[in-house]
């Protein structure tokens, strides 16, 4: 059994993917190849998501740098701006898809087109693009980069063998359709997988996607039945098996704020929850993450952050330019330490590969103690305190039968049933051991499986509101005027979150690994989404908890602001000009 | 689970007059006689029923503190509701309740719903606010009144409820867009469409059709 707390991305090596990772790796290769004439499309046009950033830069007619700086801070947003931009997006690509799709044509021959390309060199220039666009969240690739891949290879691994089977039965009858539909095809059911399994990176794929199942389903239903059923069918399998699917999906689509696309991906979840029997147990993400009031605190976060972000803007447009570039300067030194982030990220990584649980706790609260402000980090260390607690005890009895009764135990989940699951099988463990065993570890495995997401969601939750209030104290000290200077505020700030998501980092590793220590007897077909899904779930909270840090960025600058004026005008605090 | 609409609330007033407690006594049903500052803002939220509708409310918990009031101000916008409380035990907590009035008004929208709280009913020993005095006060601003406790949980769930009424019901007059969603009100998630359950590829369309 593997130990706890191993990184995500360093894949198990017991699990079967690898084999299917390199057979299918072709697959891959079409939104590889159509992800890096996307992005650049979507760069092209300034993100609406950003409205209150770039909106404000424009409008209050402030020189270019504070609207560079606002720019910049898009990279680590990208889940926000890059959606926003998939729709404006997808009339461009459009045209570079039926470009690549005649080529596909023109090639005649699939087999070309599967051999023709490998992953790796593909990856590392889509790497080496993200780097380009966005280098605040390289760190996020890397590391995550990584299990992204494999879990995309297993998800398309699934779908490919199907599809190839039914593919070779139809072939005759398709012929000359074949190479340019069944690409469609097998386009449209990957960059679904994709949305899943990359959803952290969807700020390259996003645009593209939508494009290609677009096109997709128009050929499809432009008359080939056979593939629009199986089209169809993989849709279903995919839905089915993922319960994040969804969510992931209706993320791409939306235009508003980041909290914005997540409290909407969770009503249609719930809405979607509603309609349905209730059957079998599924953890979802979003539903949690708001009912720990993740999202609330993200919305208040959000707030601040734009209302600091105006009043930055106002205030550098009431000076005069000299003042004004000096004042631009120190905004950006401080802009640049968050994005630096990611350096100092990777080198304590390297020194520390095994970070300790208590550690956690005790730099959490030293750098809270160090930003000179009164936050305690009660709620987030009782939190993960509680994930780590519950993953041990099903860690340490490795029989099912302990691992049945220590499940039941765990907090968060409302999982009912395998209580009398437990019992019953507790009678006659002596006789069946092998059919008792295996019946419980459903139960178990969907009872890890949920207090795998919900502490997750719990986790990042915390993490978002201690930022959230982090944002406050600092708006608030700013009037106490004993605050620490604001660009050591943000270096710590800066480890700060880097603290958090290699928190949760650790913590889905160690979910995944209990998983699979619980799951050991089934089925990959029944473990592996589970895995997948509790990994993307992982990618996707250091995504908000990183996003979330971003918000910090507009509100310490105004602190900064402030804290001068106070120096400068020392005896004149009167000359306040913002209302804070 | 699914809500028919989501109301945003904010509960402010003079700190230590009990707002924290009345949001506690509201979704968990407790009290607590201890409680921490609060920093900023906290959140709880509780679903209701009225008119056979299920209605979530989303209530902000702000600061009480002075030195909060800029930061707390930020959070008034996009409020459906508003209760204002003032302790009945504390002159002062009630004096300062045109401050507050002021405040809200100027920093929400016009049709926010306000219910003024005379909170602490349960202390009658120590009354200096009687209650005629907080009816007059609300009559003259138009604000809807009640006197609770959260230590007895009196009149608790009446005045999140009776407030959201207060917004249903201008809903149903069609003083609220519903759909500006800056008037703290959104519609839930079952009424764009039902096909949600169907697969992937009816995301797109389905999610096209939720924001109009």
């Amino acid at each position: 059994m593997s130990p706890a707390g191993s990184p995500p991305h360093r894949y198990h090596p017991r699990f079967p993917y690898h084999v299917q990772y390199i057979k299918n790796s072709n697959y891959l290769h079409f939104q590889i190849t159509m992800s890096q004439s996307a992005p650049s499309d979507a760069e092209s046009l300034p993100p609406p998501g950003l409205t209150t950033h770039s909106d404000l830069s424009c409008g209050h007619d402030v020189p270019e740098d504070p609207a560079a700086s606002a720019e910049t801070q898009q990279p680590s947003q990208i889940p926000e701006s890059a959606l926003q931009t998939t729709d404006v997006a997808t009339e461009d690509t459009g045209d570079t898809l039926t470009s690549s799709e005649s080529h596909l044509k023109c090639d005649g021959h699939l087999t070309e087109c599967d051999q023709s390309v490998s992953l790796e060199p593909d990856a590392t220039e889509e790497e080496k693009d993200q780097e380009v666009s966005h280098s605040s969240s390289r760190q996020a690739w890397g590391g995550w980069g990584s299990w992204g891949k494999s879990l995309l290879s297993s998800a398309t691994s699934t779908v490919g063998h199907s599809l190839t089977s039914v593919k070779v039965k139809a072939g005759e009858a398709l012929r000359l359709h074949r190479t340019s539909v069944g690409e469609e095809a097998r386009e449209e059911e990957e960059d679904t997988t994709e949305e899943n399994a990359v959803a952290s990176n969807r700020g390259v794929f996003s645009a593209i996607s939508n494009v290609v199942q677009n096109t997709g389903k128009s050929v499809i239903s432009g008359g080939l039945d056979a593939l629009e059923f199986i089209g169809k069918k993989t849709m279903t399998v995919l839905a089915e098996s993922d319960p994040g699917f969804k969510k992931t999906k209706t993320l791409m689509q939306k235009t508003a704020s980041l909290s914005q696309m997540l409290k909407e991906a969770k009503e249609k979840e719930r809405a979607r929850l509603s309609n349905q029997p209730i059957s079998a147990p599924t953890a979802h993400y979003g539903i949690l993450f708001d009912d720990y009031q993740g999202l609330s605190h993200l919305e208040a976060l959000e707030i601040l952050s734009n209302e600091s972000e105006a009043k930055v803007q106002e205030y550098l447009s009431s000076l005069e330019e000299e003042e004004q570039e000096e004042v631009k300067k120190e905004l950006i030194f401080i802009k640049d330490i968050f994005i630096k982030r990611e350096e100092e990220k990777e080198e304590e990584a390297g020194n520390e590969e095994q970070a300790k649980d208590e550690e956690f706790m005790s730099v959490l609260t030293e750098l809270l103690f160090e930003l000179h402000i009164a936050a305690t980090p009660d709620k987030l260390n009782k939190a993960r305190i509680s994930a780590h607690e519950w993953v041990s005890k099903v860690e340490r009895p490795v029989t099912t039968e302990t691992v049945g009764r220590e499940t039941r135990e765990q907090p968060g989940g409302e999982q009912g049933e395998e209580g009398e699951d437990g019992l019953a099988k507790e009678e006659k463990r002596e006789e069946d051991d092998l059919i008792s065993s295996v019946s419980t570890s459903v139960f178990v495995l969907q009872a890890v499986y949920m207090s795998s997401v919900g502490s997750l969601a719990e986790v990042t939750a915390r993490s978002i509101e201690q930022l959230h209030k982090v944002a406050e104290l600092i708006l608030h000290g700013q009037e106490q005027e004993q605050e620490k200077p604001a660009r050591d505020q943000a270096h710590v700030l800066t480890r700060l979150t880097c603290a958090m998501c290699k928190e949760v980092e650790c913590l889905a590793g160690k979910f995944s690994d209990t998983l699979l220590l619980v799951g050991c007897q089934r089925k990959a077909e029944e473990l592996s989404p589970l895995i997948e899904s509790v990994l993307l779930e992982g990618s996707n909270s250091t995504n908000y908890i990183q996003n979330a840090f971003q918000l910090l960025l507009p509100v310490l600058q105004i602190s900064h602001i402030e804290s001068q004026r106070c120096t400068t005008f020392f005896n004149q605090p009167a000359t306040h000009v913002f209302g804070m | 689970m699914a809500y028919a609409y989501l109301f945003k609330y904010i509960i402010i007033g003079d700190t230590g007059v009990g707002k924290s407690c009345l949001l506690l006594q509201f979704t968990d049903k407790r009290f607590q006689p201890v409680h921490d500052l609060t920093i900023g803002v906290e959140f709880g939220a509780r679903m209701i029923t009225i008119d056979g509708k299920q209605i979530k409310l989303q209530i902000w918990d702000t600061a009480g503190q002075e030195s909060f009031r800029s930061i707390t101000r930020s959070y008034y916008r996009g409020a459906a509701g508003a209760l204002l409380v003032y302790d009945i035990t504390r002159r002062d907590t009630f004096n300062h309740l045109t401050t507050w009035l002021e405040d809200a008004r100027q920093h929400s929208n016009s049709n926010m719903v306000i219910m003024l709280i005379g909170n602490k009913s349960d202390l009658e020993s120590r009354r200096e606010v009687k209650k005629e005095e907080g009816e007059a006060f609300a009559r003259e601003h138009g604000l809807i009144f009640m006197e609770t406790s959260a230590k007895t949980a009196s009149n608790v769930e009446e005045a999140f409820i009776n407030t959201a009424k207060e917004i249903y019901e201008k809903i149903q007059e069609g003083v609220f867009d519903i759909n500006n969603e800056a008037n703290g009100i959104k519609i839930g998630p079952q009424h764009p469409t039902t096909n949600s359950t169907l697969p992937g590829s009816q995301g797109g369309q389905q999610a096209g059709g939720g924001c109009c």
